[in-house]
C-alpha cells in the first residue's frame, strides 16, 4: 500500500538504531546508545503498547524542554559558550523519552501541538482544527546524525555513514514515478559533489579566518602580541574605541595623577608597525612560597589588584608601569621579555592579581642601539625637525620639556583622519601639514623624533586611566582608554614621556553613550559572576558531564511507575494477533496473488473502489477470461466459508492460475 | 522604521515560508531543516563535522532543485464547489482531473490555492489581532504571528494538500478536498496547483492551472433556542400583494383605477381591454406576523470577536426562525453603507438569503446610530415582536429600546461582550424585556442555559 506523500513517513527498519549507534561511536557514548538503540528499534518485535493521550505527549515535550533547558543552563556554565558543541552531543538523550513514549504508543505519532505551546492554544479556541500528527522517527534520526557531528572523530567512515544513511532515507522517500537507475545515478552524484563541497567548507573557513582576523582582533576582546603591534596610522575613517571594560584596578591609595598600565613595548618601527625584534620571552622562577614573582629588583612602594580578561589560557597582561612583583590566586607561570612585557600564564576568562610597583622608577632593561633606530622612510623628516627644535645641543630633560612643548602648542587631538596619503607618508603629513592625529601618532612620532635627538626612546601601550567607579569601587579601564605613550631614557633612568594632548580622554568620553551607567552596572555583575564562576569551578574535584545522565535514570524510573501504576499498558501479545488473523476465513485465497500483480505494476486500489471495478479500470478494453466467475468464488471462498466445498476451490486455482499470465503481460504504470 | 523594517522582512519571512511548503516535500523539509542546523553548528569546521552533512544537503536539494524545474504532462483540473460553507466545519468539495498525456502520471498532489492578500503596511500597523492576548510577549512585540493570523483571516480558510490517485494516460480521477473555513464571507480560489515530486523525493515542480472560483462561507451558527415572540398580527401597508401567497388567502375587494405606483401584476387586463384606461384589482389588507431582527453593527473599540459573535447570533436566530413551518415574516435591520431592511418568509426570499446578507457584513465605523434608531422606529408599527442584538450599551441604544418598550412591543435584547463583562440596563428595561448578556467565547454555554 502506498503512503501518503504529503506527511513524512516513519523511519525504516534499524535506521534509528544504527543512527544511535553511530552517534554514541563518535562520542564515546556507546553503551547508552546500544541501550537506546535496542529500547527504540525494540517495538517492531515487542507488540505490547500504551495509550498516550495527546495530555500526556504535552507533559512529556514540556519534561524533555524542561531536562534541555537544564541541560543548556548546566553545560554553558560548566563549558561557557564553546558548550553549544556539548548540547549538540546530547541532543538525543534530550528528545529520547518523547520518541520512546511515541514508539510505545498504540498511535505512534505525536500531534505538532505536543511540540508547540503556539499550537496548543490554538486547539483550544472553539471550533478550531486539531494540528496534524507527526511521527517523530526521521527527525530523530536527523538530529542523532547531527549529534553524531559533535563527537569530531575526522575518519572518512562518518561522511561514509551520513553518505549511507540519508542514502537509505531518500530511498524511502523515492517516488514511485522514477526508475531506481536514474536515482542512484543523482545519488552518486550528489555524493561526490558533496565530498567535493566538503573539501572546499573547510578551505573557504581558512580564507575567511585570515580576512576578519584583523577586525576581529580590533573590535571584540583582542589578544596582545608582545612581538609586534600594528597601529591604526593611516587609516581612514573615524576609530571605534568600544566602552568596554578591560580593566579593573584596585589600589591601595587614591590616584593622584592618570595610571598608566602597560601591556607591552616595542623598539623597532615600519609602515605602522611596532616591534619588538627578536625578544623570547623567559619563563621567571617563582618565590619561595610559590605563589609569587619577583619580575625585577625594584621597591614595590603601591599595591593594586588589577583585573583584566584573558582570551586564552595565557597572555600579555597589563600592569602599572614600575611593577616589580606579582602575586595572586591561581597564577600558573609568568614570562617576562627584556622590554618589560608580561605573560601569564593563567586561564580563560576574568583573572585577577595582585602586583607591587613603584610608579617613579621603572626597571626596564637599558638601552641599546635599536632604540636609537629610525627607519630611513622618516629619518629626514625627523632629524630636520630635531634641528629645528635644536633638540641635539640639549641635555635629555631639556629635550623632553621641548618636545612636549611642541606638541602641546602645534597640535591637535583627532580620531577622524579624513584623507589618504601615500604610503610611508602619514608621519610627514602629521608632523607638517595635517599636526592632528590620535595618541599612536603622537607617540610614534615622538619616539622617532627623540631618537633622531639621538636620546633612546621606546614605543609602549596599554592604558592610561583614572576613572573611578562608584559602583565597584575601584578604578576601570575601557576599551576607549587603551593609550600609547613613550619611553625615554634620560640618561640613568626610564621615563615617560606622554605628547597626547591632555583632552584625549574627555574627547573619548564624549563618545560614551547616556546608558552606560546601565551597561557598567550589567558588565559589572556579569563580571562577578564569572569570578564567581571560576572560583567555583577551582574548587570542583570533579567535574564530568556524566553526572547530569545519572538524573535521566530516575526520571525514567519514575515515568515507568505512573505508567504502570496507571495500568495503561495493553498487552495486545503479537502472537495474538497472528492467530486471530490466521484465523480470518479465506485468507488463503489464490486470488490475493491478483491483488498483488496489479499493485506492483504501479495500478494501486483508490479508496473505496470494489476489487471488479479496479480490474476493469485497470484493464478496461479486453475481457479477462474467467475474471468474474474466479472472484465469485473468491467471495464465496472469503465471506462464506462454513459451506466447504473442494470442487470449487479446485475451481478457483485454476481460474487464478489462468487469470495471472494475462494481468503480467501489463506493462508498469 | 524597525517597524517597517520589520515588517519588510516578515513579508519576505511569509513568502519564503510558503515556497518552501509548496515546493517542498515532508522529506525535503526534513533535509531543508537539516542544513540550516548543520550550517549553524558546522560554522567552525574545526569544531564539528556537521559541515560534510551541510555539503551533502546541499548538493542533494541542489540536485532536487534543477531536477523539478521541469514538468511535462498535460492535466486538466476542474472544481465542482458546494453552494455554501459555515465557518468552523470543514466541508469537502471535488476536484476532477483529467490526465490528457500520454505518460502515466503517479506520485501527483493537489494544492488547491486561495487568493492571497498580503495586508499592506498601515494594515499590518493598524491590525489589533484579538489572538494576541495569547501569544507570549516576544510574539506579541514583533508581531510576525499577527502577519501570519491577518493572512489567514484575509484568505479565509486552509486548504490541505491531497494527494491524487495514478493516472494512466487518458484516465481522470476525482479528488476530495477538505476546506476548513475561518471566516465568513467570500472565498476567492485562484488556482489549482499539481505538484509533482523530483526522482529524489525532496522538491516538487509546480504547475499552475488558473481556476478562479468563489464559494460564500455563512457565519458560524449557534444553537438557539426557540424563542416565545408574540404571533398576534398587524395591518401591512400593501397586504399580500407585497408577501405573496403568505398568511390567509388572498381576497379580491373590488377594481379601481390605476395609481402610479400600482404593481403591474395588480392590473386588471380584461378591463383595461374593455375601457381603454388601466384598471387595478383591490384587495382586502392583511395583517401578517412579522418580526424583526436588529443587528448593531456600530463598533468602535470593541474586538472584532465581538462582531463576529454578534453576526453569527443573528444568523443562527435567522436560520432558526425561518425553519420549518414558519409562516410569517423576519426584518433583519441593519446599518452598512446604508441602512438596510431584508425580510424573509415564505414567498418573499428564501431563509438562506439571509444568511448569504449576513454573511458579507461588515461593521459600521463610518454611520450614526441614529441611521438605525430611524429604521427600526419607522417600521415599529409593522412589526410584532423584535430580537435586538447589541455589541455595545449606551445612552443612544438605552433610547432606541426605551421607545420599543413605550410602543409595547415584546423585545429580546442580547448583548454580546468581551470576557466577563455583563451589563445592568437598569430595572425598568428588565422588567419590560427580557435582556441577555452574552460573552464572547462562551456564547454556546450561555445560550444552552436560556430557557426558550
Amino acid at each position: 500500500m502506498r503512503l501518503n506523500p504529503t506527511r513524512l513517513r516513519p523511519a525504516p527498519i534499524f535506521l534509528i538504531g544504527a543512527t544511535l549507534l553511530v552517534w554514541g561511536w563518535q562520542n564515546n557514548l556507546l553503551p547508552y546508545a546500544l541501550i537506546m538503540a535496542v529500547l527504540l528499534e525494540a517495538p517492531r518485535w515487542v507488540h505490547w503498547r500504551w495509550h498516550i493521550s495527546d495530555v500526556e505527549f504535552n507533559r512529556l515535550s514540556d519534561l524533555s524542554g524542561v531536562i534541555f533547558f537544564l541541560c543548556i543552563l548546566y553545560i554553558f556554565n560548566e563549558k561557557g559558550p564553546g558548550g553549544i558543541y556539548v548540547i549538540l552531543s546530547i541532543l538525543p538523550f534530550v528528545l529520547f523519552l518523547l520518541l520512546l513514549a511515541q514508539r510505545y504508543s498504540v498511535r505512534g505519532a505525536i500531534r505538532l501541538s505536543s511540540l508547540f505551546i503556539s499550537l496548543r492554544r490554538q486547539e483550544r479556541k472553539a471550533g478550531a482544527p486539531r494540528s496534524a500528527e507527526l511521527d517523530l522517527s526521521l527527525p530523530y534520526c536527523m538530529i542523532g546524525l547531527l549529534s553524531a557531528s559533535a563527537g569530531n572523530f575526522r575518519t572518512i567512515w562518518f561522511f561514509v555513514s551520513v553518505c549511507g544513511f540519508l542514502g537509505i532515507t531518500l530511498w524511502c522517500l523515492r517516488p514511485g514515478r522514477y526508475g531506481v537507475t536514474a536515482w542512484l545515478s543523482l545519488l552518486a552524484i550528489a555524493i561526490l559533489a558533496a565530498f567535493a563541497a566538503q573539501t572546499g567548507v573547510r578551505e573557504l573557513q581558512s580564507i575567511m579566518e585570515r580576512q576578519f582576523l584583523a577586525f576581529f582582533d580590533q573590535y571584540m576582546w583582542r589578544y596582545r602580541d608582545p612581538d609586534r603591534t600594528t597601529t591604526s596610522i593611516g587609516m581612514l575613517g573615524r576609530l571605534k574605541f568600544s566602552d568596554r571594560i578591560m580593566v579593573r584596578i584596585a589600589t591601595d591609595e587614591p590616584l593622584r595623577e592618570t595610571l598608566y598600565l602597560r601591556e607591552a613595548t616595542y623598539n623597532t618601527y615600519g609602515y605602522g608597525v611596532w616591534s619588538a625584534g627578536i625578544t623570547d620571552l623567559s619563563t621567571i622562577d617563582p618565590d619561595k612560597e610559590g605563589n609569587s614573582w619577583t619580575l625585577n629588583p625594584g621597591r614595590s612602594i603601591h599595591a593594586a589588584t588589577v583585573s583584566t580578561y584573558l582570551t586564552r589560557e595565557e597572555g600579555v597582561v597589563p600592569l602599572p608601569l614600575g611593577a616589580s612583583r606579582v602575586w595572586g590566586e591561581g597564577v600558573i607561570g609568568i614570562e617576562q621579555n627584556r622590554y618589560a612585557t608580561v605573560k601569564l600564564e593563567f586561564r580563560k576568562g576574568w583573572i585577577s592579581y595582585q602586583t607591587g610597583y613603584d610608579d617613579t622608577t621603572f626597571q626596564d632593561t637599558p638601552p641599546d642601539h635599536d632604540d636609537l633606530y629610525l627607519p630611513s622612510s622618516n629619518r629626514e623628516d625627523f632629524e630636520r625637525l630635531a634641528r629645528e627644535l635644536e633638540l641635539t645641543d640639549k641635555p635629555p630633560e631639556t629635550a623632553l620639556r621641548t618636545i612636549k612643548d611642541y606638541f602641546t602648542r602645534n597640535f591637535l587631538y583627532s580620531i577622524s583622519p579624513r584623507q589618504r596619503y601615500p604610503r610611508g607618508g602619514y608621519l610627514h603629513d602629521f608632523l607638517f601639514s595635517n599636526r592632528q592625529g590620535h595618541c599612536e601618532y603622537f607617540a610614534t612620532a615622538t619616539v622617532l623624533l627623540l631618537r633622531a635627538a639621538g636620546i633612546p626612546a621606546r614605543y609602549a601601550v596599554g592604558f592610561a586611566t583614572r576613572e573611578y567607579s562608584e559602583l565597584e569601587e575601584l578604578y576601570i579601564a575601557r576599551s576607549r582608554h587603551a593609550h600609547a605613550w613613550t619611553m625615554a631614557w634620560t640618561g640613568d633612568r626610564w621615563q615617560i614621556l606622554d605628547t597626547t594632548p591632555a583632552n584625549w580622554a574627555p574627547l573619548e568620553d564624549e563618545m560614551a553613550p547616556d546608558y552606560q551607567p546601565l551597561l557598567d552596572v550589567f558588565a559589572w555583575l556579569r563580571y562577578k559572576y564569572q569570578m564567581w564562576r571560576a572560583e567555583d569551578i577551582e574548587d570542583e574535584t570533579e567535574n564530568d558531564l556524566t553526572t547530569l545522565l545519572w538524573l535521566l535514570i530516575p526520571l525514567g524510573i519514575l515515568l515507568g511507575w505512573r505508567l504502570w501504576r496507571k495500568d495503561r499498558v495493553r498487552q495486545a501479545r503479537a502472537g495474538a494477533q497472528d492467530s486471530a488473523s490466521a484465523t480470518h476465513p479465506g485468507m488463503d485465497s489464490e486470488f490475493f496473488s491478483v491483488f498483488a500483480i496489479l499493485t506492483s505494476k504501479g495500478r494501486e486500489r483508490r479508496p473505496g473502489e470494489t476489487t471488479l471495478r479496479w480490474i476493469k479500470r485497470v484493464q478496461p478494453a479486453a475481457t479477462l477470461h474467467g475474471l468474474e466467475q474466479s472472484l465469485n468464488l473468491h467471495y464465496r471462498y472469503r465471506f462464506d466459508p462454513t459451506v466447504p466445498d473442494e470442487q470449487s476451490r479446485n475451481l478457483l486455482r485454476s481460474l487464478v492460475s489462468e487469470l495471472l499470465p494475462q494481468l503480467r503481460r501489463l506493462s508498469r504504470l | 522604521m524597525l517597524r517597517k523594517f520589520l515588517y519588510a522582512n516578515f513579508r519576505l519571512a511569509y513568502r519564503l515560508s510558503r515556497y518552501a511548503q509548496s515546493r517542498f516535500t515532508p522529506g525535503g523539509q526534513l533535509i531543508l531543516g537539516t542544513l540550516v542546523f548543520s550550517g549553524i553548528f558546522g560554522f567552525d569546521t574545526r569544531q564539528t563535522l556537521a559541515f560534510q552533512i551541510f555539503s551533502l544537503c546541499v548538493s542533494l536539494l541542489l540536485i532536487a532543485f534543477f531536477t523539478s524545474l521541469i514538468f511535462r504532462g498535460n492535466l486538466l483540473v476542474r472544481r465542482l464547489l458546494p453552494e455554501f460553507g459555515t465557518v468552523g466545519h470543514p466541508l469537502k468539495y471535488k476536484v476532477f482531473i483529467d490526465n490528457r498525456g500520454k505518460h502515466p502520471q503517479r506520485d501527483l498532489v493537489l494544492l488547491d490555492e486561495l487568493h492571497e492578500d498580503l495586508p499592506d503596511q498601515k494594515d499590518f500597523f493598524a491590525a489589533r489581532d484579538q489572538e494576541d492576548a495569547g501569544r507570549n510577549w516576544f510574539d506579541r512585540v514583533v508581531g510576525y504571528p499577527r502577519l501570519v493570523s491577518m493572512i489567514e483571516q484575509r484568505q479565509g480558510a486552509s486548504i490541505a494538500p491531497a494527494p491524487i490517485v495514478d493516472l494512466a494516460p487518458g484516465d481522470n480521477a476525482e479528488i476530495l478536498v477538505e476546506l476548513q473555513p475561518v471566516r465568513r464571507g467570500y472565498l476567492r480560489f485562484n488556482a489549482a496547483k499539481i505538484a509533482r515530486p523530483d526522482p529524489l523525493g525532496l522538491m516538487q515542480a509546480v504547475r499552475k492551472n488558473s481556476l478562479p472560483d468563489t464559494l460564500l462561507i455563512l457565519p458560524r451558527l449557534y444553537r438557539v433556542p426557540l424563542l416565545k415572540l408574540p404571533d398576534g398580527r398587524k395591518y401591512q401597508q400593501g397586504g399580500l400583494t407585497s408577501v405573496n401567497s403568505l398568511g390567509d388567502s388572498q381576497e379580491f375587494i373590488s377594481l379601481r383605477d390605476y395609481r402610479p405606483g400600482d404593481p403591474l401584476r395588480s392590473i386588471h387586463w380584461r378591463s383595461y381591454a374593455k375601457l381603454g384606461r388601466p384598471v387595478v384589482k383591490e384587495f382586502q389588507n392583511e395583517f401578517i406576523v412579522r418580526q424583526g431582527l436588529v443587528l448593531d453593527t456600530f463598533i468602535e473599540n470593541e474586538s472584532a470577536q465581538v462582531f463576529e459573535d454578534a453576526v453569527s447570533l443573528a444568523a443562527s436566530f435567522a436560520h432558526t426562525l425561518t425553519r420549518g413551518s414558519f409562516d410569517s415574516l423576519l426584518d433583519l435591520m441593519f446599518v452598512g453603507a446604508r441602512a438596510y431592511r431584508f425580510t424573509t418568509g415564505r414567498g418573499v426570499a428564501e431563509p438562506e438569503s439571509m444568511l448569504e446578507i449576513l454573511a458579507c457584513v461588515e461593521p459600521c465605523r463610518d454611520q450614526s446610530f441614529q441611521l438605525l434608531r430611524d429604521l427600526v422606529q419607522r417600521h415599529v408599527g409593522e412589526t410584532s415582536g423584535l430580537i435586538c442584538i447589541f455589541v455595545k450599551w449606551d445612552e443612544q441604544r438605552r433610547a432606541l429600546l426605551e421607545h420599543l418598550l413605550a410602543a409595547a412591543l415584546p423585545v429580546y435584547v442580547f448583548m454580546v461582550q468581551r470576557g466577563s463583562e455583563t451589563v445592568d440596563p437598569g430595572a425598568a428595561i428588565t422588567a419590560s424585556c427580557r435582556f441577555i448578556n452574552l460573552n464572547c467565547g462562551a456564547i454556546q454555554e450561555q445560550l444552552d442555559q436560556l430557557d426558550g
